[in-house]
């Protein structure tokens, strides 16, 4: 069963109560919250989200609160809370409950999910060929990847590339994408059908509205992907497309320098990583246009051979 | 005694002292013990005795990676603070010999049971009249103090406490805790830290030393009973269970020893204390007679009441489902977290510097 099924009221009541446990990619998240406005939006924006009504194993136990204070009337605020520990978030406004959910939640994972090697990365896929775009925020991975995904492409996740570390695999994590400031108009523009939540003005990223990952990508997280392409995106407003090819060596160095957990996995991240580069073709990407990038990587992707 | 708490912690203890219970829970239960196990610190600990046991491949695929998750960390931790050694002892060589406590002291000396225990900050212990001299070597390799060095916090550990505030190193991320003696100056306790540094032992490790088997038991104890706020510290407890088994494994005069030398230090109270609660609460195998002759050290019939009756409750991972209950938690935690205070310094002394703490919160100066 997905949250497509279930009604507005169901879902606010669950929220409410015993809470919803949803499934994204490899974790199962229950979630309380009594917060009205937050309901709808989940109904909407997690709507492919298998919504799980049987007793499994949770990974997070969020808790989204209203502080018992004046701010619960005055200029409301809303707290994140996890039994998993505290990730030090200051309290929200309370209608930006769901920007909370969705960074607070990117805390839990990047904080326990050692079992991968997390790398700070989009991940998309074609023709089953693995394409992962490691970035730094602000360099448009977000966008592409929304933009990959409205053209067909497998969205793997737009921020984690999770590598496990006894398959040496990318493991789908279809969480919604934060589109940020000019970005969300960019991808209305490009995909005018993307369902995209409401505009959340001023915080602490600037404006933001999140993307809802298509069907096809969440049904299939599930399956992992083989990684054939490492691309370092940059937006460049005067370049419209241009693909420098990377050494191994040094793309090996710029995507575990680029890791959240890379310390931590030790030996077994270095070698995650060291197979991951060696299946995989590597290069600087410059960029202004989706379209032609679209174009060209694709070409690219079926230009490579199918086994190497 | 303690039948009222929930099935996860009846599921986390029992798993303590057999393993193979893990197996036999199903969805929630594991779920639960789960749960439960990560919250309390256990998790690393519970999933390394499981992969010793060779029955970790037999646990459900999502509990096995999330298991092996947290021993990733643990492991990072564990090797993050064996670096330190390292570089402590690069340091430090041509000052003194090292002597470690707690966790790194565990991890030298490769204690079967405790691999995967978590630890933040490597703690060691320099006779008193060195602390300066090892606290410039450090400063000089590029250890630093959080407190700032005029503020009230600094004046107040080296003041009152037994430890100098935590050093770090600038390009690292554990904390150095520079000990003089086990407990504070203030303590109503006074175990003579010379003592403790002329029985301290080699290990495994070269160049390192460690406390004597009674005295690393007994320093358990006490960070345990007088120098904690209680709350949730069942790895604690677990430490001190591992910590028996092993030592009484590996001498078979070493109860004999340890009755011998909390009286020689004057800690027989917490000797008390461990050994009742490690028993009644993780069945650890105390031979009866030497159960019987710490009973002597029991405190009056008043405190022992309530030590027995409040303080599994703020110790334990307890989950309380009623208002009434969770009342009752917290009284226990407020208490014992005030009780920590008391046994640390008297009482004028706690009030001043209650009253500085609280000053200070509200943005006010200390001048000393």
């Amino acid at each position: 069963m997905r949250f497509s099924d279930l009604s507005l009221s169901t879902i606010h009541h669950a929220l409410r109560t015993k809470g919803v446990v949803y499934q994204c990619g490899p974790f199962t998240i229950q979630l309380k919250a009594n917060i009205p406005s937050l309901a709808a939006q989940i109904h909407n924006l997690f709507a492919h989200y298998p919504f799980i009504n049987n007793d499994v194993l949770i990974n997070f136990r969020v808790n989204l609160v209203r502080p018992h204070t004046h701010r619960y009337w005055w200029r409301p605020q809303v707290q994140f809370k996890t039994a998993e520990g505290d990730p030090g978030m200051a309290p929200f406004p309370l209608d930006h409950a769901l920007p909370m959910l969705e960074w607070g939640t990117n805390w839990c994972i990047a904080s326990q999910s050692h079992f991968y090697l997390m790398l700070h990365s989009a991940v998309v896929e074609y023709l089953g060929k693995g394409v992962l775009l490691p970035a730094w925020p602000g360099s448009g991975k977000s966008t592409l990847c929304a933009a990959f995904a409205m053209r067909g492409w497998r969205m793997l996740s737009d921020e984690f590339g999770l590598i496990d570390l006894e398959t040496g695999l990318i493991q789908p994590l279809p969480k919604l994408i934060p589109l940020k400031n000019q970005s969300i108009e960019v991808i209305r523009n490009f995909a005018p059908d993307a369902v995209i939540g409401p505009l959340f003005t001023k915080t602490r990223k600037g404006d933001v509205a999140h993307f809802r990952p298509p069907l096809a990508s969440v049904a299939q997280s599930d399956i992992q992907a083989k990684p054939r392409l490492v691309i370092f995106p940059k937006y460049q407003p005067d370049t419209r497309f241009k693909l420098i090819e990377v050494t191994k060596a040094q793309a090996l160095l710029r995507l575990a320098n680029n890791a959240f957990n890379y310390q931590v996995v030790g030996k077994k991240g270095f070698q995650a990583v060291k197979s991951l580069i060696d299946q995989s073709s590597c290069y600087e990407l410059y960029f202004n246009d989706l379209d032609t990038v679209i174009e060209n990587l694709q070409q690219l992707i079926k230009s490579l051979p199918s086994e190497e | 005694m303690y039948t009222s708490h929930s099935s996860a912690l009846s599921s986390l203890i029992l798993s303590l002292s057999d393993i193979s219970y893990v197996l036999s829970l199903k969805n929630v239960e594991l779920d639960d013990w789960l749960h439960l196990a990560k919250q309390s610190g256990l998790l690393a600990t519970l999933g390394y005795r499981l992969k010793e046991a060779g029955l970790l491949s037999a646990v459900p695929e999502k509990a096995r990676r999330t298991i092996l998750g947290v021993m990733h960390f643990s492991d990072y931790l564990s090797q993050m603070a064996q670096w330190e050694v390292n570089r402590l002892q690069r340091t430090l060589k041509d000052v003194n010999d090292i002597v470690l406590l707690k966790g790194a002291a565990y991890i030298a000396q490769k204690i079967p049971g405790l691999q995967g225990r978590y630890l933040s900050d490597v703690d060691i212990l320099v006779p008193e009249e060195q602390v300066n001299q090892v606290e410039h070597h450090l400063l000089q390799a590029g250890w630093e103090s959080h407190k700032p060095a005029s503020g009230y916090d600094d004046y107040y550990y080296r003041q009152w406490m037994h430890e100098i505030p935590p050093l770090r190193h600038r390009f690292r991320s554990v904390d150095v805790d520079l000990h003089h003696r086990i407990l504070p100056r203030t303590s109503r306790l006074k175990p003579d830290p010379d003592l403790l540094l002329s029985a301290a032992q080699p290990c495994l490790k070269a160049g390192i030393k460690v406390l004597s088997a009674e005295d690393q038991f007994l320093h358990s104890c006490i960070h345990l009973f007088y120098d904690s706020e209680l709350k949730n510290r069942l790895r604690d407890l677990v430490d001190l269970d591992v910590l028996f088994r092993f030592f009484s494994k590996k001498d078979e005069n070493f109860n004999q020893k340890l009755l011998e030398r909390a009286h020689q230090l004057g800690v027989q109270r917490p000797l008390y204390y461990g050994l009742t609660f490690t028993k009644t609460i993780l069945k650890t195998p105390i031979p009866d007679e030497v159960f019987l002759s710490v009973q002597q050290y029991k405190p009056n019939i008043f405190i022992n009441f309530i030590m027995s009756k409040w303080l599994p409750l703020a110790l334990l991972p307890i989950e309380c489902n009623s208002y009434l209950s969770s009342i009752n938690r917290q009284i226990s935690i407020w208490g014992f977290y005030m009780r920590s205070h008391w046994l640390r310094m008297p009482p004028f002394l706690l009030t001043k510097h209650l009253i500085t703490k609280t000053w200070m919160r509200l943005g006010g100066n200390v001048y000393k």
